[in-house]
């Protein structure tokens, strides 16, 4: 018993750790997690799959061996106990019981007998006629052992459909798990499991129109081929949505084809579908290699707009004066939903398609994107927005780039143009510098226009943080932020007059152009991809299917049940030995015990005790 | 007598009505459900009679609640008896008003010795399980009439189940109240449920949490009916025997060992509630099964979640272990409840602080 306590709480201790230790994450993760000491150590403890784990499912079986052993001890006694009658006690020790009653009534040993039969009791007739032995509550003691089957038939139910029978092929060399990332036509036999698999949970991503009678069994940091006794093909992918544009369902059309027979099924998440023991779930979704039609834009205006025809998954590379640039598209999500500030309030609203991919700078460092297709409302403003972080732990860090009035790119495109030509630029200092009727002299206006076309150049080489650089490095202390003010007045000043065009024209309109600036001088942290502008796409989806085959899972549920009653049992029936002896032709005495006596029971032998005296 | 005649008439029209106008929203488990709680709670108005009472308010403020409301979400702006006392978001800030206010009561009472004042805080109770119900209730109206395919049960998220849980663990309290004849345990049952009142707050408060959301995929399915109530039925009772475990264990301070109940009914109560909720908590877990079986492809995954129920339930197995089995009474077995209700506080909301799993729904 002590022994099984301690099994119990070996159990106990390693589920809580399962819990903090997130399980079956590629075996990489842990690495990083915890460290080069560390991870080998728990690798040997199975930790990361500590529920598969063999020593965890030796405990458990040895505490089903346990239960069963106390199960096969007890059961005889105690159905021995129920059968039996506690035999005539001697009156003075019964005496003794918290619950003895002495009573006089009217009624004879045949009518009490009634009673006592109406509420329930069994009872023996004594051969002495004076004493009455009754009980009643058997079921209690039955509850004992409902309970306890009831663990060990779940226990066994849940040995069936966990994979021990595969730990014990894998042991003795039968099996053993793939780590290398293979077709699946090229997968060793030793890593497949036939059709004949008794249990087994499986899952199957399949492309829209895409087909297979494999599946993928992940166990560790590896898989095994698990052969399906059909061919599911997924005919296509659907997720439908709230009109706050929240999913509302997702659902995957599939054919399922056996022995020439095909049947089409619609199966979404809550609503699988069973065939020849294996159910079908709809558990997960990705994208299946949608296909894209983009614009890459240079955000420093140094290449013209190259376009590209591409899909997710497919890696893609593209020439410029100076060097090739490669990268490829992890994903496509057709909705975006966000949370948008619309008259104060806060609205869910789908903002549209984005792709995500991965660019690679000339060292070959990955850098992944964001970009939005559509732009996005702020505060009665739009943008194009565009994220970027160097590695998957961080956030993403926007770059905004302001629609112009046609909710376009262009105006920005044109603003780009005209900010870096050099002859605006030198047209409009030049226009600036007659307007400054401080300066007098013809020596004071060429240092000004220099000294501006400085600013203006630091601020299109480097951006804000290149102009408070210089700042730093050539202001006195307390002289910077007017200093800094004025620049930027300037810089402003300066990309208005070269735009004057796009505001003539109402291009552009409001805060553009100070978004504008802002924009540009984010491209600086934005590294080397250009800014992809997505013309079209045809979403094509994949579906992640899980297929279940679990014998076990009857006897889980007839365990489950059985549980419950014996739960029911042990605690809301009352067990009572009940002793009657009549010790004058009016005069009673009774005795009641159970083997658990509290305030309710206690009730009941005076409400009982009042019935027998009561009148009719 | 009029009285049980509108218990049980009001219960049949619900079910009827229900059924005649909601038929196209509920599949055939769901019109099983409904007709099988119709019995049901006329079984519970005949086993504790104060509940027939409950039933008939919170029937009659959620018709007066819809009536008013005429099928437009937007009266609730407009409306003055809406906007302070019918829509389902003032019902339970009265519940939050007054479920503290039960509190002072009572211990105004223990304090004092003043019955009067425990009286008070038992009605207070009443009222706010009154208004707590009806705000689920309208709620749950409340919800269709945003739009007919975001409608559910509110029972769907940490808000919902958070004032779920504070109704569950009020209605039991007040029926062990009346059982046991003493209203000196209030007190200390009432600082559990106004924790969760706090919570309620601020989650209101601080993050907006009170909105109608609608369902995730995961969470469309009749079995969240039965299984999230069962749930918290063990939640509540487990809370319950833990307060009065902390008062069972204060019995000898001098301070107050006048204001509490007998050592005996102290612990013959801690021991009905983790009974109770032993019993529902295991159904609870074994419906969770069944519903993770439909939805997830196993019915049981070692999620946190899962695996934390069970922790759970092992605790209070052997809790019960010791005390039916092993004869086993007193101060040991009050720690080891106030201990079971961290480890359940636990599996209850730091699993979803914490701890990452498929039950991700519940997050702060």
């Amino acid at each position: 018993m002590r022994f099984a306590i301690t099994m119990l709480s070996v159990v106990a201790i390693a589920s809580i750790i399962g819990t903090v230790v997130k399980q079956s994450e590629p075996y990489n993760n842990y690495l990083v997690q915890f460290g080069q000491f560390w991870f080998p150590i728990f690798e040997v403890f199975d930790v990361y799959n500590i529920y598969q784990a063999f020593w965890f499912l030796i405990i458990l079986l040895f505490l089903v061996v346990s239960t069963s052993l106390c199960v096969s001890r007890n059961s005889p006694k105690i159905i021995k106990d129920i059968r039996r009658f506690q035999g005539s006690l001697s009156h003075s020790s019964f005496k003794k019981f918290k619950n003895y009653y002495e009573f006089s009534s009217d009624k004879s040993l045949n009518t009490l007998t009634e009673i006592l039969n109406k509420a329930g009791f069994r009872i023996k007739a004594s051969k002495d006629k004076d004493i009455l032995v009754a009980k009643k509550g058997d079921l209690q003691k039955l509850g004992y052992i409902f309970t306890h089957l009831a663990i060990i038939v779940i226990s066994i139910g849940g040995i069936l459909d966990g994979n021990l029978y595969f730990k014990l092929q894998e042991s003795f060399g039968f099996k053993k798990i793939e780590s290398r990332n293979l077709k699946f036509s090229e997968v060793p036999a030793e890593s497949q499991l036939d059709i004949d698999n008794f249990s087994y949970r499986a899952t199957l991503l399949l492309n829209e129109q895409e087909k297979n009678n494999k599946a993928l069994l992940r166990i560790k940091d590896g898989y095994l081929v698990q052969h399906l006794p059909f061919e599911i093909k997924l005919d296509k992918f659907h997720i439908e949505h709230y009109s706050t544009g929240q999913p509302k369902a997702f659902l995957s059309d599939i054919k399922i084809r056996k022995d020439g027979q095909e049947f089409t099924e619609t199966i979404s998440v809550n609503k699988p579908f069973t065939m020849d023991g294996i159910t079908i779930y709809q558990s997960d979704f990705q994208d299946g290699g949608s296909r894209l039609d983009l614009t890459l834009i240079d955000l420093f205006n140094r290449y013209q707009p190259i376009n590209l025809s591409s899909e997710v998954y497919k890696q893609n590379s593209f020439n410029t004066d100076q060097q090739e640039y490669v990268f490829e598209f992890d994903d496509f999500r057709e909705f975006n939903i966000f949370q948008i500030e619309k008259d104060g309030k806060l609205k869910t609203q789908n903002i549209g398609p984005s792709v995500v991919y991965k660019f690679r700078n000339a060292s070959g460092q990955a850098v992944e994107y964001q970009t939005y297709q559509n732009p996005i409302p702020e505060n009665e403003k739009f943008f194009f927005m565009s994220g970027v972080r160097e590695d998957l732990q961080s956030e993403l860090k926007f770059l905004r780039i302001p629609a112009d009035s046609d909710l376009s790119l262009q105006g920005y495109q044109t603003f780009l143009k005209n900010i870096r030509s050099e002859e605006l630029l030198l047209k409009n200092i030049n226009i600036l510098a007659d307007q400054a009727s401080s300066l007098n002299s013809v020596e004071a206006k060429e240092n000004f226009k220099k000294n501006t076309q400085d600013i203006f150049n630091v601020y299109l080489k480097s951006g804000y943080s290149g102009l408070a650089a210089m700042i730093e490095d050539t202001v006195a202390l307390e002289n910077q932020e007017s200093v800094a003010d004025s620049y930027i007045k300037i810089i402003y000043f300066l990309a208005e007059s070269m735009n004057q065009q796009l505001i003539t024209n109402n291009i552009i309109e409001n805060d553009f152009l100070q978004d504008a600036l802002n924009a540009y001088s984010d491209s600086f942290f934005y590294g080397d991809s250009p800014f992809l502008i997505l013309n079209e796409y045809e979403k094509i989806y994949a579906s992640g299917m899980q297929l279940t085959k679990d014998p076990g899972k009857i006897w889980v549920y007839i365990g489950s049940l059985f549980l419950v009653i014996g739960i029911f049992c042990m605690i809301y029936v009352q067990e009572i030995r009940l002793w009657l002896i009549k010790k004058s032709p009016r005069k009673y005495a009774v005795a009641m015990a159970s083997n658990r006596e509290h305030i309710d029971f206690d009730n009941y032998c005076k409400n009982l005790t009042e019935k027998f005296k009561t009148k009719e | 007598m009029i009285l049980n005649i509108l218990f049980i008439l009001s219960i049949i029209f619900s079910g009827i009505y229900s059924f005649i106008n909601f038929r196209e929203f509920m599949d055939a488990y769901e019109v099983a459900i409904l007709v099988f709680s119709v019995p049901v709670f006329i079984w519970l108005g005949y086993f504790w009679s104060s509940f027939r009472k409950l039933f008939l308010a919170i029937f009659f403020l959620t018709i007066i609640a819809v009536m008013i409301f005429q099928n437009d979400l937007q009266m609730q702006e407009s409306n003055f008896f809406l906007k302070y006392f019918f829509s389902s978001q003032s019902m339970i800030m009265w519940m939050t008003f007054f479920f503290p206010l039960s509190l002072a009561s009572y211990l105004y009472s223990s304090i004092k010795s003043n019955q009067f004042s425990a009286n008070l805080g038992s009605n207070f109770s009443w009222i706010a399980l009154t208004t707590g119900f009806t705000g689920l209730m309208v709620r749950w109206y409340e919800s269709y009439l945003i739009s007919p395919d975001v409608g559910h049960i509110p029972i769907s998220n940490l808000y919902e189940v958070f004032v779920l849980f504070c109704l569950i663990t009020g209605a039991m309290y007040l029926y062990y109240e009346q059982k046991s004849q003493t209203k000196k345990l209030g007190s200390f049952v009432l600082i559990i449920i106004n924790a969760a009142v706090a919570f309620i707050l601020w989650y209101t408060f601080a993050k907006n949490a009170d909105a109608i959301q609608p369902l995730v995929p995961a969470l469309q399915s009749y079995w969240m009916k039965i299984h999230v109530p069962t749930n918290f039925i063990g939640y509540g009772a487990f809370s319950i025997s833990a307060m009065i475990a902390v008062a069972y264990l204060l019995r000898n301070q001098s301070l107050i060992k006048n204001i509490l109940p007998s050592e005996y009914v102290m612990e013959d109560l801690m021991y009905k509630s983790i009974a109770i909720g032993f019993i529902f908590f295991t159904i609870a877990t074994i419906l969770g099964a069944i519903w993770a079986a439909e939805a997830w492809g196993g019915y049981w995954s070692w999620d946190p979640k899962e695996t934390w129920a069970l922790i759970v339930w092992l605790n209070y197995a052997a809790w019960l272990h010791l005390r039916l089995v092993k004869g086993l009474r007193g101060d040991i077995l009050a720690w080891w409840s106030v201990i079971g209700l961290l480890i359940t506080t636990f599996a209850f909301i730091g699993v979803n602080l914490f701890l990452s799993g498929l039950h991700s729904y519940g997050e702060l």
